[in-house]
Parts: C-alpha cells; sequence; structure tokens
C-alpha cells in the first residue's frame, strides 16, 4: 500500500506535468537567468519552467558546472583526448584554409560603363566625321578638275511666270556645275541684295546674302548639283534699301536628271 | 574574476589578436575539453556523441572567439555554444536517457514524461478515497508561496539537493532549507493527521 509519501510524490507529478506547457528557453536566455539579467517577472516565468523541465533544470546547473576543473576531470583517456585534439585541428585547418580559387565571370563593371559609352560614343563620332572629310574631299577634288564647256544660264524675269512660250531654261545632266547670271530687269540701287532658291513644291534649298551687281546690274552665282538635285527651282531675288526689303524678281531653272 | 580565470582570460585575448593560434588554442581545449564532455554525458549521450559533440562545441569556439567579449564570463559563453549544439542534435536525433536518473530526455517540445521510480502507483480498492486524498494536495500545493512551492517541487519531483535548489532558483541554501521547513508544516496544518509523516522526504 502506497503511503503518504507516495502520494505527495504522485500530486506533485500532476502538478509539473500540468505546467508543463512551454517551450524550452533557448541557452542565450537560460544564461541571462543564471547572470541575473532577466526582469523579474520573466526570471519568474523561466522559474516555473525549470520546477516543471528536468532538462533545462539540469542545463542551467551545468552551467556553473563547467568553471569547475574538476568536472568530467578523466571522463576522456588521454588517447582519446589527443585523438580528438586531432580531429578538432583538422576542423580548425579546414576552417583556416584560404577557399578555393574561383574563376571570375568577366563582367562589365558597372563603374566602367559610363567609360565605356563614352568611348563608344566618340567612335561613331570619329568614323562619321571620317566619313563626312571623305566626301567634302571628293566635293573638293570634283570642283577643282576644269571642266569642259561649263554652262552659263541667263534668267530673266519674263520666264518665269511662263506667261510666254520660252522655254524654261535648265542645266543638262552632265553638268555638275553651272553659273547662273540673274538679270533684273531694269536697272536698280540696292543697298544689298538676298536670294533665295526654292524648290517647285515650296521649300527652301538655300538663302544667302552678299550677292553685288555686276556694271551691267546682274548677279552671277556658281553652283552644284549637289545643292541643286534634279527638279524644278525657283530664284527669288529681294532688294533692301534702307532697311527695308522688297521682292525684285523671281526666276526658274530646271535642273535635268541624268 | 578567480585566480582560474586569469590564464583562460590571457589565451583568449592572445587568440583574437591571432598570434599562435593553434597552440592558444590547444591550451584552450586541454582546459576544457574534459568539461564539455562531460557536459555531454549528463545529457544522456553515448560516447561517441559525446566526443563528436565536443568536438562540434570547440569548433564553435573557434570560429566565434574573435567575437567573444571579454568582459563577460567565459563558461558562460561556452555554455551556450555548448547548449545549442546539444539542442541542434536533439533535433536530429533520439538519445538516450540521463545516467542514474529515471527521467526522459526529450519527447517532444515540452520535455520527456516523469517515471517515479519509487512510485508503486494505486492499490486497487483505495479507488475514490486516494483520487479525493491525491485532490486536497494538489490543491495544499498549489496555496503554497510560489518560491515555497518550487522549492517543494524540484525537492520532490527532481530529487535536487538544497545546494541544486538554490543554484536553479537563485536561492542561499539557508532559504531553500527555510522554504522547505515552512512548506512541510503548512502541508501538516492543511491536510491533517494522514499525512504527519508528509513531506518527511522533501525536507531532509
Amino acid at each position: 500500500m502506497s503511503g503518504p509519501n507516495d502520494e505527495l510524490r504522485e500530486a506533485v507529478e500532476e502538478i509539473v506535468a500540468a505546467a508543463r506547457r512551454d517551450a524550452h528557453p533557448d541557452p542565450e536566455r537560460l544564461a541571462a537567468y543564471h547572470a541575473g539579467e532577466l526582469p523579474l517577472a520573466e526570471a519568474e516565468r523561466l522559474q516555473d519552467h525549470l520546477v516543471a523541465c528536468r532538462e533545462c533544470s539540469g542545463l542551467l546547473l551545468d552551467l556553473d558546472r563547467l568553471a569547475d576543473p574538476l568536472f568530467g576531470a578523466e571522463t576522456i583517456p588521454e588517447a582519446t583526448k589527443d585523438d580528438l585534439w586531432r580531429r578538432v585541428l583538422a576542423g580548425v585547418r579546414r576552417e583556416d584554409a584560404p577557399p578555393a580559387p574561383v574563376v571570375p565571370i568577366r563582367r562589365p563593371s558597372s563603374s566602367l560603363r559610363p567609360f565605356q559609352a563614352l568611348a563608344a560614343a566618340l567612335l561613331i563620332a570619329t568614323l562619321g566625321l571620317s566619313l563626312w572629310v571623305a566626301s567634302l574631299r571628293r566635293t573638293v577634288g570634283e570642283l577643282s578638275r576644269p571642266q569642259v564647256n561649263a554652262p552659263v544660264v541667263d534668267l530673266y524675269a519674263g520666264t518665269v511666270r511662263g506667261e510666254t512660250s520660252a522655254p524654261v531654261p535648265s542645266i543638262p545632266p552632265d553638268m555638275e556645275v553651272f553659273t547662273v547670271v540673274l538679270n533684273p530687269a531694269g536697272h536698280r540701287s540696292e543697298d544689298g541684295y538676298r536670294l533665295e532658291i526654292a524648290r517647285q513644291g515650296g521649300a527652301v534649298v538655300w538663302n544667302g546674302e552678299g550677292l553685288k551687281p555686276n556694271a551691267f546690274g546682274s548677279l552671277s552665282l556658281t553652283l552644284s548639283r549637289r545643292l541643286l538635285p534634279p527638279g524644278d527651282y525657283r530664284f527669288r531675288l529681294f532688294g533692301r534699301t534702307g532697311g527695308n526689303e522688297r521682292r525684285i524678281e523671281e526666276y526658274v531653272l530646271r535642273v535635268e536628271g541624268r | 574574476m578567480d585566480d582560474r580565470s586569469e590564464p583562460v582570460q590571457q589565451i583568449i585575448e592572445r587568440l583574437q589578436s591571432g598570434a599562435s593560434r593553434e597552440e592558444d588554442f590547444r591550451r584552450l581545449f586541454d582546459l576544457y575539453s574534459s568539461r564539455v564532455h562531460q557536459f555531454f554525458l549528463h545529457r544522456g549521450f553515448p560516447q561517441q556523441d559525446c566526443l563528436d559533440l565536443t568536438q562540434e562545441t570547440f569548433l564553435g569556439i573557434y570560429r566565434g572567439i574573435g567575437a567573444f567579449r571579454r568582459d563577460s564570463r567565459f563558461e558562460t559563453w561556452l555554455f551556450t555554444i555548448a547548449a545549442n549544439a546539444y539542442r541542434k542534435r536533439l533535433r536530429s536525433k533520439t538519445t538516450g536517457k540521463r545516467a542514474g536518473r529515471e527521467t526522459g530526455l526529450e519527447d517532444g517540445e515540452h520535455g520527456g514524461e516523469i517515471a517515479i521510480a519509487a512510485a508503486d502507483g494505486p492499490v486497487p480498492g483505495e479507488g475514490l478515497l486516494r483520487k479525493e486524498r491525491s485532490r486536497l494536495l494538489r490543491e495544499a500545493i498549489e496555496k503554497l508561496p510560489a518560491q515555497m512551492r518550487r522549492c517543494l517541487l524540484l525537492r520532490v519531483d527532481q530529487e535536487m539537493s538544497y545546494r541544486e535548489i538554490a543554484e536553479v532558483l537563485r536561492l542561499s541554501p539557508e532559504t531553500v532549507k527555510v522554504h522547505l521547513f515552512q512548506a512541510r508544516r503548512r502541508l501538516r496544518e492543511e491536510l491533517g493527521p494522514y499525512f504527519q509523516d508528509l513531506a518527511e522526504e522533501a525536507a531532509t
């Protein structure tokens, strides 16, 4: 038959089993409790857990024992201890070993990207400039070559309106460069002249000042097919006197295709 | 800081400075490997597992020694590393029982079942009377002041000595002794003559 102490044990066991509800505190919290660093309420909750948990109370008791040099003395034979050290040392050396060299994947560095973009832009600009210079040289070369029978076309005001049956003056297909002479009707004295060359449709292809009439009142200028591709053009001549500009004449010219 | 901890602090200081790391780490190993090994034996692991866990603990020390604050107690830091290794191992495998104890180590998140070898279990025929006495006992224990009750539970359930109870509850052994004496007296007063012998075990 069981006695009072057995009944006490059973009652305690039931109380403890009913109290065993919360999760184990982590070791850091146990250490903080041991060091007296937990607030009172939290320490009391942990004490209630310790009362109900042999595992955690056992851990706590061993925390102090770790400071005792006699704790566990001679539980490991010397030979086993040496072997254990060799294992620990091997692990330590693995930790200390430099990592295996890794071949880096070459990627454009973000710090280099602006410079690379600048270099690409400079390359494109250089190529464009080179092409432009080559084209300019070709033009200069063409213009420098002597041309046989370079045409001179006189333009008169009557030809523009189409009111007469006179044919429209034209530039033959084989002429690269030609001279146009503008002949205003009558002789006027203007302070300055401006010429506007426009396509038949109205788009202005050239506009310039500085023209000076010769002794007969005519104005001449040399043009190229590069400026005037095949098509019909209108030459509008403006005169400026005392700050006022007015249109003097309008002429027409056809550049024939090749 | 006591005389024993001084060389430990010096070893740690040299380890943190990076000079003769292997040599100083061997010194630390010589000082603490047996204690760490014993720590795992106390948890009920077989010898080979204890060696593995001791190795794991020292590798943890080596990895973390650079961050250890020397104004802290080394054994406390060592405890957290070893206890974390223990908990990690528990999660991965079932362990044996703690030597010399009837308590299971771990049976789920809330710990193992408690088995009191001395308890013979209920005798058939006692029936309702025994159940009633058990209820009265539980109620009387629950009425005890919190710290007194904790002392009693640790004494009866975990069979701890005064010193162990004092360590767990952060009390002096004398206070524990007084608490247990008071607990016995109160239970006797509460429960009457049948329990005159009650808690004799608890108080001795």
